[in-house]
């Protein structure tokens, strides 16, 4: 048995407008994989692909040990999916639809199904067609969490959620970690949460995964340095360091690979570092995303 | 344990489809139900709103169990559950053309009831009113097969509005092809000729065909998008 | 429990060392004893709705202090040095002490000037503490 929960290899997959090239993506058993990137970057293709609902032109897909797509039915069994553009039956209520997944998986548990009813604020015989935005999300998330699914996939769970009901979402997220022998892999446009309750960080841009590792050694290696430039002073440029944007005497310096030697590096130019901070994982996706910007136009 | 995801995924289509289901038996069975008034008129009055009964939920239901999924972007939902893009295909030709059939054999009956037992009409009047009525489950057949293959609600809506133009000519054809029904049109008991049974033999053989392909070309599906 | 440890996204620091912070604190203030075993990672992690790695790595860094022990199959729990509490206690004092001194160096205050800072923050909490 696989210690990977999910391992895609060379995967390939074209469309008019958008291609996804070469992508490798693991996610150990046990661990939440945070998946990030802007908007059309390729999340949801990379999602479906792992699903098995869209076919890839090329490359290997196992979720679970099964073969995607071919043996998706065995897979879906212990998948649980939910995404942003999921919609539940709108003229049925939300017994109905737990009573529809529990008339299919057998592992669904009521007792925390229940729970949840309660932890998540939703009235069971409501239609959905009456529910908000965010009822609805947690009713989709209710169904995939009270089967207690190996694997959850989801496709951005906490997008257009109010706060309390994110944290009632993050709390679900984490109490599967519980069970070591429980997989996440989530998409979300909430850096802060993927930054909280990741294990690994994957970040894709326009169909590349541009970096993949595990959420602390990811944190380590961005740094800003804040440097002071005194007159006739240049800056060179320095392995690790993606950016640096000077105005006047004052520098900031922005750096993937961060090591402790790097300044000391510019101390020897003559600059002084004022200091070096860490970034959060907004200010990295930014920085990735600009910087992979100015490589297309470059 | 997979073909009791696919009987949930028929019950569930059952379940969201009943009040279609429900009005097409009541508008159809009112409609006969007008007949007993007798006279001209009412003949006339219920034979009409009974064939529209058919043919509405001939229209209806497969947008309505069909395209709606996609449309409604409940399909993701579907596709979350262990089942392959071909079994969820035949699954929803089964549910589709169940549910019509439910309703049509209903009304049919419904109708030999009111011939046989009330006699609204001699009994002669059996077998046209029969092979008219099958009409409309070829039109369903149709609609729903292109629905179900196209996966497009455009193709869905095009295949519905030649069907339906279609019927008249469709009972035309029939009613001139078969001169000799109406000359037993009175006769108190049902008199089958060969060429009825041929045309009616003709009717259903044309239905398998339909089906059969549909249900061919959905096994075939690889992709749900 | 997970009630009292507080994850703040507003507290600059990364979260292990936050973790890692509020878990002293806990020894310090005599809420956890020295020898006392404490959650595994992972339900740590589940408590404070935080990842399993960030958890790991704070333990990883509170075992180099040996402020804690881990046991392969067997769990975390405090290090049975006696004294533990005080010993944290001082290491937290010693703390601000350095950032304080930093900041007076920066502000170019001499040592004398400094002490005198201090004394003066003594008298003013004694005062508090007896209106």
């Amino acid at each position: 048995m696989s210690d990977l929960a999910i391992e895609m290899s060379g995967v390939a997959k074209t469309y008019p407008f958008f291609s996804l090239d070469d992508l490798q993506l693991n996610v150990p058993r046990g661990e939440i994989m945070g998946l990030i990137g802007p908007n059309g970057a390729g999340k949801s293709t990379t999602i479906r692909i792992l699903m098995g609902l869209v076919h890839q032109d090329a490359g290997e897909v196992h979720v679970l040990g099964h073969r995607m797509p071919a043996e998706q039915i065995a897979a879906k069994w212990e998948i649980g999916f939910a995404s942003e553009d999921m919609r539940l039956y709108e003229s049925m209520t939300v017994a109905w639809h737990m009573g529809f997944i529990q008339s299919i998986y057998p592992t669904w548990d009521p007792t925390y199904a229940q729970l949840l009813l309660k932890r998540f604020g939703l009235q069971p015989e409501q239609k959905v067609k009456g529910l908000s935005h965010g009822q609805r999300v947690k009713t989709s998330l209710l169904l995939v969490f009270a089967r207690k699914p190996k694997l959850l996939v989801l496709d951005e769970p906490t997008t257009g959620l109010d706060p309390v009901a994110r944290h009632e979402i993050l709390r679900e997220l984490t109490d599967v970690m519980r069970d070591e022998g429980r997989t996440v892999l989530f998409s979300s446009h909430h850096t802060q949460d993927v930054e909280q309750i990741s294990d690994r960080i994957t970040f894709i841009d326009r169909g590349h995964i541009i970096d993949s590792m595990d959420k602390e050694t990811y944190l380590d290696r961005w740094r800003r340095l804040r440097l002071e430039v005194p007159l006739g002073v240049e800056l060179p440029a320095l392995p690790g360091v993606i950016n640096v944007r000077q105005q006047g005497r004052l520098a900031i310096a922005t750096a993937n690979a961060f090591r402790s030697d790097l300044a000391n590096a510019y101390e020897r130019t003559g600059a002084r570092v004022q200091g070096i901070e860490a970034m959060t994982l907004e200010e990295i996706f930014v920085a990735n995303v600009e910087r992979s910007r100015e490589e297309v136009e470059a | 344990m997979n073909d009791q995801v696919i009987l949930r995924l028929i019950l569930k289509d059952w379940r969201l489809n009943i009040s279609l289901i429900i009005f097409a038996i009541i508008g159809g069975v009112a409609a006969l139900g007008i007949l007993l008034v007798g006279g001209q008129t009412p003949l006339v009055l219920g034979a009409v709103l009974f064939f529209t009964s058919m043919i509405l939920c001939a229209s209806f239901l497969p947008m309505s169990n069909v395209v709606n999924e996609r449309k409604k972007q409940t399909l993701a939902f579907m596709m979350s559950l262990p089942v392959s893009p071909a079994q969820y295909g035949v699954a929803k030709l089964l549910s589709t053309v169940g549910m019509f059939v439910i309703p049509w054999v209903t009304l049919i009956s419904a109708a030999l009831y009111m011939i046989l037992g009330r006699h609204v009409l001699p009994g002669g009047a059996i077998p046209l009113a029969l092979i008219l009525a099958t009409v409309p489950l070829i039109g369903f057949c149709l609609i729903t097969g292109t629905a179900l293959v196209s996966e497009s609600e455009g193709w869905a809506i095009a295949a519905t509005a030649i069907v339906n133009s279609s019927y008249g000519i469709a009972w035309y054809l029939l009613v001139s092809y078969l001169p000799s029904l109406i000359r037993t049109w009175t006769s108190p008991v049902a008199v089958w000729n060969a060429a009825a049974l041929d045309i009616l033999g003709a009717e259903f053989a044309l239905i398998v065909i339909v089906l059969a392909l549909t249900m061919l070309l959905q096994s075939r599906k690889h992709d749900f998008v | 429990m997970e009630s009292l440890f507080v994850i703040s996204q507003s507290d600059k620091r990364p979260l292990y060392l936050q973790i890692m912070d509020q878990i002293k604190r806990r020894i310090a203030a005599g809420d956890w004893a020295e020898g006392q075993s404490i959650p595994s990672t992972r339900q740590l992690a589940a408590d404070l709705q935080v990842s399993v790695i960030t958890v790991k790595r704070a333990y990883l860094e509170l075992e180099r202090e040996g402020v804690i022990v881990t046991h392969q199959g067997k769990g975390s729990r405090i290090a049975s040095t006696p004294g533990l509490a005080g010993r944290l206690r001082e290491d937290e004092l010693q703390e601000h002490l350095e950032k304080a001194t930093r900041i007076a160096l920066e502000l170019g205050l001499r040592p004398r000037e400094l002490e005198k800072r201090l004394r003066d923050a003594g008298d003013r909490i004694a005062e508090r503490e007896t209106v």
